[in-house]
C-alpha cells in the first residue's frame, strides 16, 4: 500500500515537474512571441520551428552559467531562497482540476490550499532580497511582501462570490456546476478582480513592482545568476499559469467543453487567459508602489466585499421567492 | 545685446538686480587673458529675447590656479552652482561663498587647469598609469559615501542611482539620500561622458568644429549644427542659400520630432511601459531614413556648412515626407489612446516633479521643461532666426508644470513641427546649397548666438582672436542646466518617482557633460 | 457616485489602451531579418575612398595636403614620391585611419580636384584586427593592374624619401 502510493507520488512529481518546465519553457516562448507582435518585430524565429526551442537554448545558456554568490550575502539564505520560490507552486498542482476526474488529490479545501501554499514563495522573494545585501533587492523585497499581503485579500474574497454559489471549495464539484452557465457571466466583476489581483500576486506587470526594472535594476533577484535566476524565472511563469488556471476552472466551466477532451479545454481556456495577461503586460506603464497599495485597499476590496454580499443577497432572495 | 564690465565684488549685487527683473542666467562662462580671467554671465529675459552680457575680470596677480578668487552668485542664481564649479575646474578660479566647490565633470582627483592658456599638458587618455591612479582615487572616494551598510539601524541610508542603471539615460549617477523608498535629498552626479569638447575644438581649425556639434547632443543633433552655422553666419555675415535654408529647417524641424519620439519611448520605459517605445523607434527609424537620404547619417549629423549644407537633397527627400506626415499623424492618435488617455500614466505622471517659475528662473530651465510650467519660451520666435518669422507655428504651453504637462507639451510639440514641415516641404526653391566662397576663419571679437534645440536653449560663445583656431568656445547645453533642477524636484517623492522625473526633463548626458 | 465613476474612467481607458495593442499585434512586423534581409540604402558616408576617373582610370590626387591639413581628427596621412619617368611628384601612399574617422566629409569638400568620395559600399563593415582599419586608398588602383597602378617611383634615396 505505501510502496503503491510512493510509486504514485514519483510519477505524478515527475509528471508535475516536467509539466512545468515544458510550460515555463513555452510560455517564455510565448510572452516574447506576443510581446514582439504586439511591438512590430518578430521574436524568436531562428532556433527550431519558429523559434520554439529558443529558450531551451536559454536555458542552457542559464544551466552553464556561473553561478555568483555576492561576497556579503547570507549564504544560507541565499541559496535556500530560490527553492523556496519555486518549490511550493509545484504544490499547487495537486488539487489542479486537468480535466473530468483527473485531479491528484481532490481535496476538499481546494483552492484554498493552493493560495497558502504558493503564498510561501513571497517568504522567499522576502529571503532573496534580503539576503543579497543589495539595496536594490531589499527595497524590491520590501515591496514584493507588502504588495502580496494586501492582494491576498481582494484574491479570496473575489473567489468567495464564487463559492456562495456552489457552497464548495472543492475543485472537482466547482468545474461542474458551471455546466449551465460560466460564472464569468454571473460574476463579473469578481472575474476582474481575480484577474487583477492575480497579476499582482504573480507579480506581472504592471503590478511588477518588486522587480521593476526600471527603477530598481532587477528587484529582489539583481544579485542571481545562472540556474538560481532561472529558478526565479521558472517560478513567477509557473505562478502565472497556475493563478490562469484556476481562473479558467473557477469563472470559464475548467475542463467542459463540447468535441474535445476536457484536458484540451482547459489548456486552450488557461493559455487564453495567459494571453490576455500578456496583453495587459504589453500595454500598460507600471503602477508606483502606494498606488498599487490604494488600488487595492480603496477598490478591489471594497467591490470584492460589494460583490460578496450582493451575491449573498441575491442567493437569500432567490430562497424566499423559491 | 547690451555688454557691461562691472567690479567683482559688484556682481552679487548685480545678479540680484536681474534676478528681480526676471532674468535668467543662461550661460556662464570664462575666458583666460594673459592677465586676468575674465568672467562673462550671459542673462536673458523670458519672452522677446533681451539678452544682456556681464563681465568681470579676475585679475591673476602673478598668483597660481587656485588662488585667484571671486564672489560667488550660487547663493543669487542655483545653476551658478553648477557652472562656477566648472569654471573653478578648468580655470582655477575660487569662488567665495560657494556650498560645494568640488571637481563637476573631472575626476575629484585631478589636478590640472584645463582650458588654462597655460595648460601644456597633453591630453592624458594615454596615460594608463595616470589613469589606473585618477581611477582608485576616485573609488576610494566612493567608499567614504557608501559607509552606510544594511545592517545599521539608520532609517536613513544612501543610494546610488546609476552609473549603471537601466534608467539614468546615459552615464548620470543620483546620489539619493532615502528613508524607506522616500526621498529625502537627491543631487546629481556628473561627468561620466566628459570629453572636453571646448578644449578639442581649441586645437580644432573653425570648419574642424562641424564634427564636435553632432556628437554633442546625439538624438538632437541637427539644432546644434543650426546653432553653430548660425553663430558662423553672424560672425562672418554670410547669408545662407534660400534653398540650403529651407533644408535646414526641414532636417532640424524632423531631427526635433525624432528626438521627442525619442523621449517619449525612454520615459515610458522609465514609467514600466514597452511598447510605446517600439511604436516610438518605429516611427523615428522612418525619420531617420528620411534624413539619412539627405545626409548619409544617421545619428551625429554633420550636415550643414557655413552658408550652406553639406549635399544637396535627393528627388525623392519631399515625396518621402509626404508619405510620411499622414502616416505619422495617424499614428500620434494611437499614441494619445495608449499613452495620455491611459489611467495609470496619468496617475504616475500628474502632480509629480513640479517645476515652479520661481526654480525655473533660478536655474535657468530653458525648453519644453520650462513651457510645461507655463512660460512660452521658445527661441524660433523669440528670437527668430533662419525662416522660422515667416513660419506659422504655435508655443505649445502647459500650466501643471509636472511632468504630464511636460509630456503634453512636447507631443503638441511634435504636432507644430509636423506643421511646420507641410509648410515648407512644397516650397523647397531650387538653386545652390552653398555658397561659392566662404571665409576660414572668424574675424576678431566676440559672438554669442543661441537656437532652439529640442531640449532648449543652445548657445554658443565663442572668442575668435583673429587665428585659425577659436580662442574660445564655450558651449551652453540646455541639459545642463535642466538636470540641476531636479535637486529641487526631488525631495518627497519615492524610488519610482526618480526614475519619471529624470526621464520627465528630457537629458541627454554627452550634452550635459560635453 | 464619483467613485465609481472614476473607476469606470479608468477601466474604460485601460481598454481603450488594449485596443491599440491588440491592433498593433494583427499588423506586420516592421523589422527585418537582418542578414538575410536588407534595406537598400539611399545615401551612406562609407570610409574615404578615391574617385576613379572615368578616362585615366586613375585617381585624381594631385597631393596637396589641403585634406590632411583640414582632417578635424587628423586620420590622413599620405606620402609624396617622384616619378622616374618625368620627375614630377606623385602620390605614393595615401591612407586612412577609419577607426579615428569622424566621416565629416570635410575633406571632400576641400579637396581641389575633387579626388575624395564616400565609398558607396556595404553599411555592415567588419573587422578583426586594427590594422584592417587602416585603409590604403591606393590599393584599388594596384590590383586592378591599369597602365597606371603601380607608380613609377624614382629610385629611394633618403632625401627623396622625406
Amino acid at each position: 500500500m505505501i510502496f503503491k502510493e510512493l510509486i504514485k507520488i514519483i510519477i505524478y512529481g515527475t509528471l508535475v515537474v516536467l509539466f512545468i518546465s515544458v510550460n515555463a519553457l513555452f510560455l517564455v516562448w510565448a510572452e516574447r512571441r506576443v510581446s514582439a507582435r504586439i511591438q512590430l518585430r518578430r521574436g524568436p524565429i531562428h532556433v527550431g520551428w519558429q523559434g520554439l526551442l529558443q529558450t531551451v537554448a536559454d536555458a542552457v545558456k542559464l544551466i552553464s552559467k556561473e553561478l555568483v554568490l555576492p561576497k556579503e550575502a547570507d549564504r544560507f539564505l541565499y541559496i535556500l531562497a530560490p527553492m523556496l520560490v519555486f518549490a511550493p507552486l509545484l504544490s499547487a498542482f495537486l488539487v489542479l482540476p486537468l480535466a473530468q476526474n483527473v485531479v491528484i488529490r481532490d481535496l476538499n479545501i481546494g483552492f484554498l490550499f493552493i493560495f497558502s501554499l504558493t503564498n510561501i514563495t513571497f517568504i522567499g522573494i522576502f529571503i532573496a532580497g534580503w539576503s543579497s545585501n543589495n539595496k536594490y533587492a531589499l527595497l524590491g523585497s520590501m515591496r514584493a511582501v507588502a504588495q502580496n499581503i494586501s492582494y491576498e485579500i481582494p484574491l479570496l474574497l473575489s473567489t468567495m462570490g464564487v463559492v456562495l454559489l456552489t457552497g464548495t471549495l472543492k475543485m472537482s464539484e466547482l468545474v461542474p456546476a458551471q455546466a449551465k452557465g460560466w460564472f464569468l457571466f454571473t460574476q463579473p466583476v469578481a472575474f476582474l478582480i481575480f484577474l487583477c489581483s492575480s497579476l499582482a500576486e504573480a507579480n506581472r506587470a504592471p503590478f511588477d513592482i518588486p522587480e521593476a526594472e526600471s527603477e530598481l535594476v532587477a528587484g529582489f533577484h539583481t544579485e542571481y545568476s545562472g540556474m538560481r535566476f532561472a529558478l526565479f524565472f521558472l517560478g513567477e511563469y509557473t505562478a502565472i499559469f497556475i493563478s490562469s488556471a484556476i481562473a479558467a476552472a473557477l469563472f470559464l466551466g475548467g475542463w467542459q467543453g463540447p468535441l474535445l477532451p476536457g484536458l484540451v479545454w482547459f489548456l486552450i481556456k488557461t493559455y487564453g487567459i495567459i494571453f490576455i495577461v500578456m496583453w495587459i503586460r504589453w500595454t500598460f506603464p507600471r503602477l508606483r508602489s502606494d498606488q498599487l497599495m490604494a488600488l487595492a485597499w480603496k477598490v478591489l476590496i471594497p467591490l470584492a466585499m460589494v460583490n460578496v454580499f450582493v451575491t449573498a443577497l441575491v442567493l437569500e432572495l432567490q430562497k424566499i421567492l423559491a | 545685446m547690451t555688454e557691461t564690465l562691472v567690479a567683482q565684488d559688484e556682481i552679487q549685487s548685480v545678479a540680484r538686480q536681474c534676478l528681480a527683473q526676471g532674468y535668467f542666467l543662461e550661460s556662464f562662462t570664462a575666458v583666460d587673458f594673459a592677465e586676468c580671467i575674465e568672467l562673462v554671465y550671459h542673462f536673458n529675459h523670458w519672452g522677446p529675447c533681451q539678452r544682456s552680457c556681464v563681465k568681470v575680470l579676475v585679475p591673476k596677480n602673478g598668483g597660481s590656479p587656485g588662488a585667484w578668487s571671486t564672489p560667488s552668485i550660487s547663493s543669487i542664481y542655483k545653476s551658478a552652482n553648477w557652472f562656477e564649479r566648472e569654471i573653478h575646474e578648468f580655470f582655477g578660479v575660487t569662488f567665495a561663498g560657494h556650498p560645494n566647490l568640488k571637481r563637476l565633470l573631472l575626476p575629484e582627483s585631478s589636478e590640472i587647469f584645463p582650458l588654462l592658456k597655460s595648460f601644456k599638458g597633453e591630453p592624458k587618455g594615454a596615460d594608463v598609469t595616470q589613469s589606473l591612479k585618477l581611477m582608485q582615487e576616485d573609488t576610494r572616494e566612493f567608499k567614504t559615501q557608501e559607509a552606510v551598510s544594511l545592517t545599521q539601524k539608520n532609517k536613513d541610508y544612501y543610494l546610488n542611482l546609476g552609473p549603471q542603471h537601466p534608467s539614468t539615460h546615459g552615464v548620470l549617477r543620483v546620489l539619493l539620500h532615502l528613508a524607506g523608498e522616500r526621498v529625502l535629498a537627491g543631487e546629481p552626479i556628473i561627468g561620466y561622458s566628459h570629453r572636453h569638447h571646448e578644449k578639442m575644438m581649441e586645437i580644432q581649425t573653425y570648419l574642424g568644429c562641424w564634427p564636435n556639434m553632432g556628437r554633442l547632443d546625439y538624438v538632437g543633433a541637427m539644432s546644434y549644427n543650426m546653432g553653430y552655422a548660425l553663430l558662423a553666419e553672424k560672425a562672418m555675415g554670410l547669408v545662407p542659400t534660400p534653398r540650403a535654408e529651407h533644408i535646414r529647417v526641414l532636417m532640424t524641424e524632423l531631427n526635433r520630432v525624432s528626438s521627442h519620439l525619442l523621449w517619449m519611448g525612454t520615459f515610458l520605459l522609465d514609467l514600466g511601459a514597452f511598447t510605446p517605445f517600439f511604436y516610438c523607434f518605429d516611427d523615428r527609424e522612418k525619420i531617420l531614413d528620411i534624413l539619412e537620404m539627405a545626409t548619409g547619417e544617421r545619428l551625429t549629423y554633420d550636415y550643414f556648412r557655413f552658408g550652406g549644407v553639406d549635399r544637396d537633397i535627393p528627388a525623392e527627400f519631399a515625396p518621402a515626407i509626404k508619405d510620411f506626415i499622414p502616416e505619422f499623424k495617424k499614428r500620434l492618435r494611437d499614441y494619445d489612446k495608449l499613452i495620455r488617455q491611459n489611467i495609470i500614466f496619468e496617475k504616475r505622471t500628474k502632480g509629480l516633479g513640479i517645476l515652479t517659475k520661481e526654480n525655473a528662473l533660478a536655474y535657468g530651465v530653458t525648453g519644453p521643461s520650462l513651457r510645461a510650467a507655463g512660460v512660452a519660451q521658445d527661441l524660433r520666435r523669440d528670437e527668430p532666426y533662419s525662416l522660422y518669422p515667416t513660419l506659422d507655428f504655435q508655443v505649445p504651453t502647459s500650466t501643471d508644470s509636472d511632468a504630464y504637462s511636460r509630456y503634453w507639451v512636447r507631443f503638441r510639440e511634435m504636432e507644430e513641427s509636423l506643421k511646420i514641415i507641410s509648410q515648407l516641404v512644397d516650397k523647397i526653391p531650387a538653386g545652390e546649397t552653398k555658397l561659392a566662397r566662404i571665409p576660414k576663419n572668424f574675424p576678431k571679437g566676440e559672438y554669442y548666438s543661441a537656437c532652439e534645440s529640442a531640449r532648449g536653449t543652445f548657445g554658443m560663445y565663442l572668442v575668435s582672436d583673429g587665428t585659425l583656431n577659436p580662442y574660445r568656445f564655450h558651449l551652453r547645453t540646455p541639459s545642463f542646466s535642466n538636470l540641476n533642477a531636479i535637486v529641487d524636484m526631488l525631495p518627497g517623492c519615492v524610488v519610482s518617482d526618480v526614475v519619471a522625473i529624470l526621464g520627465s526633463i528630457d537629458i541627454v548626458l554627452p550634452e550635459i557633460d560635453r | 457616485m464619483n467613485y465609481l465613476k472614476e473607476i469606470f474612467r479608468g477601466f474604460w481607458s485601460l481598454l481603450v489602451g488594449m485596443e491599440v495593442t491588440i491592433r498593433y499585434f494583427f499588423k506586420k512586423p516592421v523589422t527585418v531579418i537582418y542578414p538575410r534581409e536588407r534595406l537598400p540604402i539611399k545615401r551612406f558616408k562609407g570610409p574615404i575612398a578615391f574617385v576613379v576617373d572615368e578616362k585615366s582610370k586613375d585617381h585624381l590626387c594631385i597631393a596637396c595636403n589641403a585634406c590632411i591639413k583640414i582632417c578635424p581628427s587628423r586620420c590622413m596621412s599620405l606620402e609624396i614620391g617622384k616619378s622616374a619617368a618625368d620627375g614630377k611628384r606623385v602620390l605614393t601612399d595615401f591612407k586612412v585611419n577609419y577607426m579615428l574617422c569622424s566621416l565629416c566629409s570635410l575633406c571632400i569638400d576641400v579637396c581641389p580636384t575633387d579626388a575624395l568620395k564616400h565609398a558607396e559600399g556595404d553599411y555592415d563593415m567588419v573587422s578583426l584586427t586594427q590594422k584592417e582599419l587602416v585603409m590604403d586608398l591606393l590599393e584599388p588602383f594596384e590590383k586592378r593592374g591599369t597602365p597606371l597602378t603601380k607608380i613609377p617611383l624614382a629610385p629611394q634615396t633618403p632625401a627623396a624619401a622625406k
